[in-house]
């Protein structure tokens, strides 16, 4: 994704308004579970590689193949990173914890159950906070194998099992968000912070991060709920809104008719943006839960909690009301420098190289927001890996700061630098770029411009201030640009002066 | 215990992904009942505040580290798998008949 | 035939010595299978080839000048649902026609490492469904003693291999007493190991929280070696205890001392009265050694069996989800998915299988699970409670391993329940997760074989073994060989 798209659609998220009269006849009541993959080495119960992208059925053994007589062995790295996400949404961490196998029958699942947990998840409690400031409460965390991928095609489907068995967590939120809006918030804030807590890379398009929805609508002030429906196959944040959109107005449609809403599940058909049954009610699945027999119940001590805390970096939320305060840097700036951490990271170290003023860190979030993460999607390199580190940056801004160049000369000395590795000084100095600052050098050139701008002396002395910006520009030109604009306007105004008095 | 309606054998074949010729569900009907009437001797036993085993042996904590297999350690692996064994496959992958259809056997 | 005769023991000395090749030993193995395998069904498939290859391996490697290992050249003979490299692996089932396990089982790995050699593969209920061997698709065996009658279950072909020395060292898995009834019923020594002695990795599961993988031989001794090749904490198997690995004892040259539980639920009205009587005079020959008879009770017996087939069913159910015809085994053809689950499921298992699946699909299914699933998993924990207290008071626990003499082959095919009821007093053993073994303890009014049970706490498969190999030294019983293959 694009910069530009990412910063729009941050945009549209902060200005989203709510003007479906919908919203005055019911309130939308909106539950997520969202599955996350966790960035093992490893799948959660053999020793195959956790990898997006292989060729099918390439990453597999007889163990996530389901073969007869192989026995689970958890990945402690998995469980690890799931204390650490659950962490990094204040969940309570629970010391009794065990495996249940789930039960159902897919081509994807080879076992023909899915090792999740049950009734002993390892995490309860804790919530999602919003970019308003509201919490949306969650359920429980829980830690479970995915499945592998089953691919339709020409009258057959295709089974890739590189996916199967790697490990995921499933994070169950409360049905307390209201709008379609909301949900997609509520998304962005989770993906910050699995993404801060190095769970998780959370690219929906490798499926590494995917979503399911409940939804219900009532009427406002109603204490119960309306009936559910759950929405499935919702493999993008734009999906979960449209689809949430599209289901709302569907019940709010059948609401006034004074239709029942039917309890089902429901799948998200990208092509018509509508959503249709996949199951009812009545064929819901008994999944017959019961304790995974080959794998040991598992407790979380908390000194094992207490040694994974420091490890969490300060939360998005945190740190973008830190921005604001520390920096004062608007909402917005705010929100674009924390979408990563690395960028956050990147911003408070140019800044901190520059100098403690708000000023400082106004001109260096500038500079992170345009060029470097501009430069950072060109070359699609991380932030880390970028020929510009923090340090330089605060070398160039410096010589913004100290007049030594332009901000049109360090865009220049920025591209250059991006493709030499150059210091700003040397950059500056190769491209001929460096300001002139230096009034025994200017003079003689204004004072030449003077002398060939008879008619705009003459205008000037009669008052005319535009003439005084004619005979400026006449020394950038001399100067190719390079003259220091404020000193410029100084050596003009006295050496006409000078002229007056004569 | 409650005595437990058995559902019909028909439903329960389906949970199972079993197909069932007539003699079987003849003979399975008649004898899953009596096999479970047979279970409920357990409803005698006084099993208040009694902890549930599911476990054979009181073990915890049994985790491996994240380290990938040692392709050497004997075990059949990715398209060694498909080869020994599928019992259709394409271009790598296990082939399966569609969710829907019915109209090629 | 007579290096046939010889012990597993007795055979890996003469060819650790060199008095006899493994070739040899591979060979009179062969033959006697050839001899009597047609009659018997003991064996569902030979791997000729394989082994003779094999003991010229380990030939090769002794003229090398390596050590040979504990069972070096011994054949033995391996239960259908243990995996083997590349071998065929078909549980007795129709739906793994033309399977071949894709790695090797930790406990076959263990007795490969150890020089033993694996001639075949030896009949079973289908996947480990029964305690007759009649559910097998390849038929049943047939019990050496008599040829119409069933050599006991499940692991039937590994059993009577032993039985009428084929090999002399088989191995099976125990779920509810699929090692101890047949080496009773057949007249060899069995044992189930404690649960997580012998990682079950490669042992095709039945009930996962009761299958043990054990041998069988005709001397406690072998029992011991084989253990001792197989046991150990196992990193591929989560469930394998810290304190897994087994040295094999020292022979008592006495019993002085040894208090000996009798449990008054053992010897109840059930258990068939030619059966009763070799138990009690087993019992005076353990006293005659020097060990004191205790009273004791295990009050749970009763429901030991509802208990069991509630755990094993529901287990069973969840285990063989994944035999879907999808990644590998007989996949019957299909126009959509649903048909392929129900016809390749629907004609790959028989009956028995069926049965038991339904029972826990139903068991664990919503709205039931609690009254059935969840209830039978209390009553083990008393079960289990019933053997603590008792083993605060004796050392180990001995009784009958089975009810009654072996049935005739199709006497209980009408009534499941009749089979059931044989695993009475083995079940308990694998709820509480003990170690048990089976020694022939004498012959019944038919001159069919009687098996001892001798029970200990967890990790007490020592005492039990030597306490075996104590009562084999006081008797002859071990000697007793069917009629055909009798010296």
């Amino acid at each position: 994704m694009s910069t530009d798209s990412k910063n729009e659609k941050v945009r549209g998220n902060i200005e989203a308004q709510d003007q479906d009269p919908i919203a005055e006849r019911y309130e939308t009541v909106i539950g997520l579970e969202v599955h996350v993959q966790l960035g093992t080495r490893t799948k959660l119960f053999c020793g195959c590689e956790n990898r997006f992208g292989a060729p099918p059925n390439t990453l597999t053994c007889p163990i996530c193949s389901g073969h007869p007589g192989v026995l689970p062995v958890p990945n402690r790295e998995a469980l690890r990173l799931g204390i650490l996400a659950a962490l990094s949404l204040d969940c309570d961490l629970q010391e009794h914890c065990k495996f249940d196998r789930k039960h159902y029958y897919y081509p994807d699942l080879p076992k023909g159950y899915q090792i999740s947990q049950f009734d002993l998840p390892f995490a309860l409690n804790g919530g999602v906070r919003l970019s308003s400031g509201k919490v949306i409460g969650l359920e429980r965390i829980h830690l479970e194998e995915d499945a592998g991928k089953n691919l339709h095609a020409d009258g057959h489907s295709h089974v890739d099992l590189n996916r199967a068995g790697v490990p995921l967590i499933e994070i169950v939120g409360m049905p307390e968000i209201r709008s379609p809006e909301e949900a997609h918030d509520y998304l962005e804030s989770l993906k910050r912070s699995m993404r801060y807590a190095g769970v998780s890379e959370c690219d929906m398009e490798k499926g590494s991060l995917r979503c399911d929805a409940n939804i219900s609508l009532r009427q406002h002030g109603a204490s119960e709920f309306g009936t559910k429906v759950e929405i499935k196959n919702l493999n993008s944040f734009k999906k979960v809104v449209a689809a949430l959109q599209y289901e709302r107005k569907r019940q709010a449609a059948c609401l006034d008719r004074g239709e029942p809403i039917h309890q089902e599940t429901r799948l998200f058909d990208d092509a018509s943006q509508q959503t249709r049954v996949m199951r009812t009610k009545e064929e819901a699945m008994d999944y017959r839960f019961f304790p995974e027999p080959d794998i040991p119940p598992f407790e979380i001590s908390t000194t094992e909690i207490e040694a994974l805390r420091p490890l969490l970096p300060e939360r998005h939320w945190e740190r973008r009301a830190r921005f604001m305060q520390e920096a004062g840097l608007g909402e917005y700036d705010s929100m674009v420098l924390t979408l990563e951490q690395e960028t956050a990271d990147y911003f408070e170290a140019a800044w901190k190289a520059l100098g403690p003023s708000q000023e400082e860190a106004k001109l260096t979030a500038n500079w992170v927001m345009t060029e470097v993460l501009r430069l950072s999607n060109e070359k699609g390199l991380p932030l880390s890996k970028l020929p510009i580190d923090p340090g330089t940056l605060a070398s160039l801004c410096r010589l913004i700061q100290e007049g030594k160049a332009s901000n049109q000369a360090a865009r220049k000395v920025f591209k250059h630098m991006a493709e030499t590795g150059d210091s700003p000084e040397k950059a500056l100095e190769e491209l001929g770029l460096a300001q002139i600052s230096d009034p025994a050098e200017l003079e003689p050139i204004v004072q030449k411009v003077i002398e060939n701008s008879k008619k705009a002396v003459k205008d000037y002395f009669k008052g005319k201030k535009k003439a005084l910006d004619a005979m400026k520009g006449g020394v950038m030109r001399e100067t190719r640009g390079r003259a220091n604009p404020g000193l410029v306007s100084e050596i003009l105004l006295r050496l006409l002066e000078n002229l007056r008095e004569k | 215990m409650d005595k437990a309606e058995l559902p019909p054998i028909e439903k329960l074949a389906r949970l199972a992904r079993l197909e069932l010729d007539p003699g079987e569900k003849e003979r399975l009907g008649t004898q899953l009942p009596r096999i479970l009437a047979y279970f409920e001797k357990l409803s005698e036993v006084d099993t208040e505040g009694v902890e549930a085993s599911p476990y054979a042996m009181a073990l915890k904590d049994r985790f491996r580290e994240d380290r990938p297999a040692d392709p050497g350690d004997g075990m059949l692996r990715g398209q060694d798998l498909v080869e020994q064994n599928a019992p259709a496959k394409e271009d790598g992958y296990y082939l399966v008949p569609p969710v829907m259809g019915g109209e090629e056997a | 035939m007579s290096l046939l005769q010889l012990s597993a023991s007795e055979m890996r000395d003469k060819a650790a010595s060199g008095e006899v090749s493994p070739s040899e030993l591979v060979e009179a193995s062969l033959a006697a299978i050839e001899a009597h395998n047609k009659a018997l069904g003991a064996f569902i498939s030979v791997d000729a080839e394989g082994a003779l290859a094999r003991a010229k391996e380990l030939e090769a490697a002794q003229a090398r000048g390596k050590e040979p290992g504990p069972l070096f050249g011994v054949p033995v003979g391996l239960k259908d649902n243990l995996c083997l490299i590349h071998q065929p692996m078909t549980c007795g089932s129709r739906i793994l026609e033309g399977y071949r396990a894709s790695y090797t089982s930790t406990a076959v790995q263990g007795l490969l490492d150890a020089g033993a050699i694996p001639i075949g593969r030896c009949n079973m209920d289908e996947f480990a469904f029964g305690s007759s061997t009649e559910h097998s698709c390849y038929g049943p065996t047939r019990n050496p003693w008599d040829l119409e009658r069933i050599p006991g279950g499940s692991s039937g072909g590994s059993a009577a291999a032993v039985a009428a020395r084929m090999v002399p060292l088989s191995l099976g898995s125990d779920t509810g007493g699929s090692i101890r009834q047949p080496a009773a019923l057949c007249g060899v020594a069995g044992l189930k190991p404690t649960y997580g002695r012998v990682s079950r990795f490669g042992l095709t599961a039945f009930g996962s929280s009761l299958d043990q993988i054990g041998p069988f031989a005709r001397r406690a001794r072998d029992l011991s070696l084989a253990l001792q090749a197989m046991a150990g904490q196992a990193p591929r198997d989560a469930t394998t205890l810290d304190a897994a690995a087994f040295p094999p004892p020292e022979p008592l040259m006495d019993l002085k001392g040894l208090k000996v539980g009798l449990p008054a639920e053992y010897l109840g009205e059930g258990v068939h009265p030619s059966i009763r009587a070799q138990i009690e005079a087993a019992q005076k020959t353990l006293a005659q050694l020097g060990a004191d008879l205790i009273p004791i009770q295990l009050p749970h017996t009763e429901y030991a069996i509802p208990a069991y087939y509630l755990v094993a069913t529901s287990e069973a159910s969840s285990n063989l989800a994944r035999f879907d015809g999808v990644r590998y085994g007989k996949r019957q053809k299909a126009g959509n998915l649903e048909d392929l689950y129900l016809e390749t499921r629907g004609k790959g298992f028989g009956e028995e299988a069926k049965r038991r699946i339904l029972l826990g699909v139903f068991c664990l299914s919503a709205g039931y699970i609690d009254a059935y699933y969840v209830k039978a998993l209390k009553v083990r924990t008393l079960l289990r409670r019933d053997f603590e207290e008792a083993f605060t008071k004796v050392d180990v626990i001995i009784g009958p391993t089975t009810p009654y003499p072996p049935f005739r082959i199709g006497e209980s095919e009408a009534d499941p329940m009749k089979l059931y009821l044989c695993d009475l007093l083995t079940a308990p053993a694998n709820l509480a997760g003990i170690p048990g073994l089976s020694v022939p303890c004498g012959l019944d009014e038919d001159g069919l074989p009687v098996g001892l049970q001798i029970l200990g706490p967890a990790l007490g498969d020592a005492r039990i073994l030597q306490v075996a190999e104590a009562f084999e030294n006081a008797t002859d019983f071990h000697k007793q060989a069917p009629r055909e293959v009798a010296p």
